[in-house]
């Protein structure tokens, strides 16, 4: 049915079927993305759900769908009854360090494999490449091993370090290709005009490819607020868990509070969309800016 | 000031060498032209002068002092570049400061929140608002001053980056195609705007291009450039009228020179593509003999083959026509040419002022009285001397 209509420029009056056709495949593909949406939002909106029932109500024969936005209790016992802020606050300043230092290092990274030429630069390159190729749970141990050594255990900057070091990788090529956009003469105009290497970078490639380190920032961003399998093995004591791991805690060996796991969930996805929002308006509002020629 | 020495510049990247022992002096005040095809080497020559390129061996110095060593921001020199390199992110008013501001650069600048008082002073500091408005105002940009550089056109564009190298009033200004991207009637206008530009500062141009039109309106002095090597430099008229070599005097001019084989002899004048061309010698000349002849269209004469074989002249057939209004450029095929297969350059173009023989026609080509004849040798291809036509008694060979 569809490859009729997905041939192209069959004109209307040649085939009379065309139009209905048409809407036809279009109604269709509505309805297949509107079901890939469904799968997605569905858990989030029963995360909602179920955090406002209390505990008993969750295990009935028929589920509730709708929330009950009375009922917001569990917020409450969230707050006082667990050290869930204090999770918080480690996840906020493990996310927002990893991102600082990431995008620093991955931006000062990039812009040397792009604009200069030196020994080395090639294996630098293809080195940045091979760590996406290793599994985190094989370095689990050995970092165990050096973080140990080096008293970084149960400390919100190791878990930065950490982070920040799965992530410069990405971020390095992220920003290569970008700048690899940028046309050189820009720069060399700069320098002509007085304007020194490192100035060069922060007033003139930057907001040139301001875009690119905004995507960078939310991808650092997000792979620290939610990672779970360093955090674990690395912060066991409590008053150093990020949310990933404080909320694992809930899970009892006789009963998981479903509700209170799920109130967690939501107020841990809260700063993360926050953030996100935040700076989706730098992420597309370049997409038509870079434009130099033309 | 704004003496511009190039002393003896070599470039080489890896095996291949862009630039070949170079010596060049830019006079203060004076409109230089490096001219040639790609690859020449005048873009890294001007890159150098810049600062933007090293050279391997050799000194640049600016009003008797050695650059060589010194930053692009160091040397007080303008570029205007092929693309326009404008910052794509600043207005044009920030564009035309920017070179301005960074006198005031400080390493806190750096600090995430306060980079923008880098940009402070472009309205406040009186200095930088005047030297930006008075720049717009010469080019004529005072009403796109708040505008991006994405929503100008490229003529616009174009004058804003002449803005941008005008308003730190530089010791000479640098050059590198900047009109290349335009389209013809855009690229008129703009070479007398840069004309007007030149005359109004007095400053030391130094302009590149492969554009042999840019090159001869525009020059005080243009430099021909081959293979990372000087071939000729002087002014325009004399590259154009004394070419040093085969190539100087096809690169220059439209069309260029007709140069074909032939054979010198005092006694008689040229002969060339089996036909004599009577000329009167001019100064001291080579000794008789065969060498690589060349006359200018202009000054070339064709007409309708009447009379004999032996009459002198270029017997040959007309090829085709371009008529541009007051004159048609006539490309004649001569009849040796047909004969001898393989001859290079077997058409001659004539510049022709009224009704011109028709397409097909037999038709005789001779020089114009005091036309120009120019000899080189056919070995090394340089120019040997010049000789005088003189007008043909309708008498001869009758």
């Amino acid at each position: 049915m569809t490859a009729v209509v997905t041939t192209p420029a069959a004109p209307e009056s040649v085939r009379p079927g065309g139009l209905v056709a048409r809407l036809a495949s279009r109604l269709a593909k509505s309805v297949g993305i509107l079901a890939l949406c469904v799968v997605c939002v569905f858990p989030v909106y029963w995360m909602l759900v179920t955090a406002t029932l209390p505990t008993a109500d969750l295990f009935d024969r028929t589920p509730e769908l709708l929330p009950r936005p009375g009922d917001l209790a569990v917020f409450g016992d969230l707050v006082s009854g667990t050290p869930m802020l204090r999770w918080l606050a480690n996840s906020t300043i493990i996310a927002l360090g990893t991102t600082v230092i990431s995008v620093a290092f991955g931006v000062t990274c990039g812009y040397a494999l792009s604009r200069t030429r030196f020994h080395g630069r090639g294996v630098l390159g293809f080195a940045l490449f091979v760590t996406q190729m290793l599994p985190e749970a094989l370095l689990v141990v050995p970092l165990y091993a050096v973080f140990a050594a080096l008293g970084l255990l149960n400390d919100l900057g190791g878990l930065v370090i950490v982070n920040a070091a799965f992530v410069v990788p990405i971020i390095a090529w992220m920003i290569k290709g970008a700048v690899d956009g940028v046309p050189a003469e820009i720069e060399e105009a700069a320098r002509v005009d007085g304007c020194p290497r490192l100035a060069t970078l922060r007033f003139v490639v930057l907001p040139v490819i301001k875009p690119s380190v905004a995507a960078a920032a939310v991808l650092a961003f997000f792979s620290a607020w939610n990672e779970y399998l360093f955090a674990a093995t690395f912060a066991t004591a409590d008053a150093v868990k990020p949310t990933s791991v404080g909320l694992t805690t809930f899970i009892g060996e006789f009963a998981t509070p479903m509700n209170v796991v799920m109130a967690g969930s939501l107020l841990y996805a809260l700063p993360a969309v926050v953030f996100f929002m935040l700076l989706q308006r730098h992420v597309v509002s370049g997409l038509g800016a870079g434009a130099v020629k033309g | 000031m704004g003496r511009i020495e190039i002393r003896d510049v070599t470039r080489r990247f890896g095996a291949t060498t862009a630039l070949d022992g170079v010596d060049l002096v830019a006079e203060d005040g004076e409109f230089l032209v490096l001219l040639g095809p790609s690859g020449c080497g005048k873009s890294t020559l001007l890159r150098m002068i810049a600062g933007l390129d090293t050279p391997t061996t050799g000194r640049i110095v600016v009003d008797g002092e050695d650059v060589t060593d010194r930053a692009p921001g160091e040397r007080d020199l303008a570029v205007v570049f092929q693309s326009y390199a404008l910052y794509p992110h600043m207005t044009v008013r920030r564009n035309l400061a920017f070179p301005l501001l960074m006198d005031g650069f400080r390493w806190w600048h750096h600090v995430p929140f306060l980079g923008s008082a880098l940009y402070r002073r472009e309205r406040s500091d009186r200095g930088v608002a005047e030297r930006v408005a008075r720049a717009a105002d010469v080019l004529g940009i005072t009403e796109l001053l708040d505008r991006h550089p994405r929503t100008l056109s490229g003529g616009q564009r174009q004058r804003v980056a002449l803005g941008r190298a005008l308003v730190r009033d530089p010791v000479a200004f640098l050059m590198d195609e900047p009109l290349s991207n335009l389209d013809a009637k855009l690229r008129a206008e703009t070479r007398y705007e840069i004309l007007a530009l030149h005359r109004r500062t007095g400053r030391t141009v130094v302009y590149v291009t492969h554009d042999q039109v840019e090159a001869m309106t525009m020059g005080t002095r243009v430099v021909v450039l081959r293979d990372g090597a000087v071939q000729q430099q002087g002014p325009p008229a004399e590259i154009y009228g004394e070419p040093a070599s085969v190539f100087v005097a096809r690169f220059l001019g439209t069309p260029p020179m007709n140069i074909g084989p032939g054979e010198w002899d005092p006694a008689e004048g040229v002969s060339w593509w089996g036909g004599l061309l009577p000329a009167l010698p001019e100064g001291t000349m080579p000794a008789a003999g065969e060498l690589l002849v060349g006359v200018r269209a202009e000054d070339l004469v064709v007409a309708v083959d009447t009379g004999p074989a032996e009459e002198p002249g270029v017997r040959g057939t007309v090829e085709l026509h371009e008529d541009i209004g007051h004159e048609t450029l006539v490309a004649v095929t001569p009849l040796a040419a047909d004969a001898k297969s393989g001859v290079r350059r077997a058409r001659l173009f004539v510049r022709h002022h009224g009704e011109a023989p028709p397409v097909g026609a037999p038709v005789r080509v001779t020089v114009r009285d005091g036309g120009r004849i120019t000899l080189f040798d056919p070995a090394t291809e340089l120019r040997l001397g010049a000789t005088r036509g003189v007008r043909i008694p309708t008498s001869l060979g009758r």
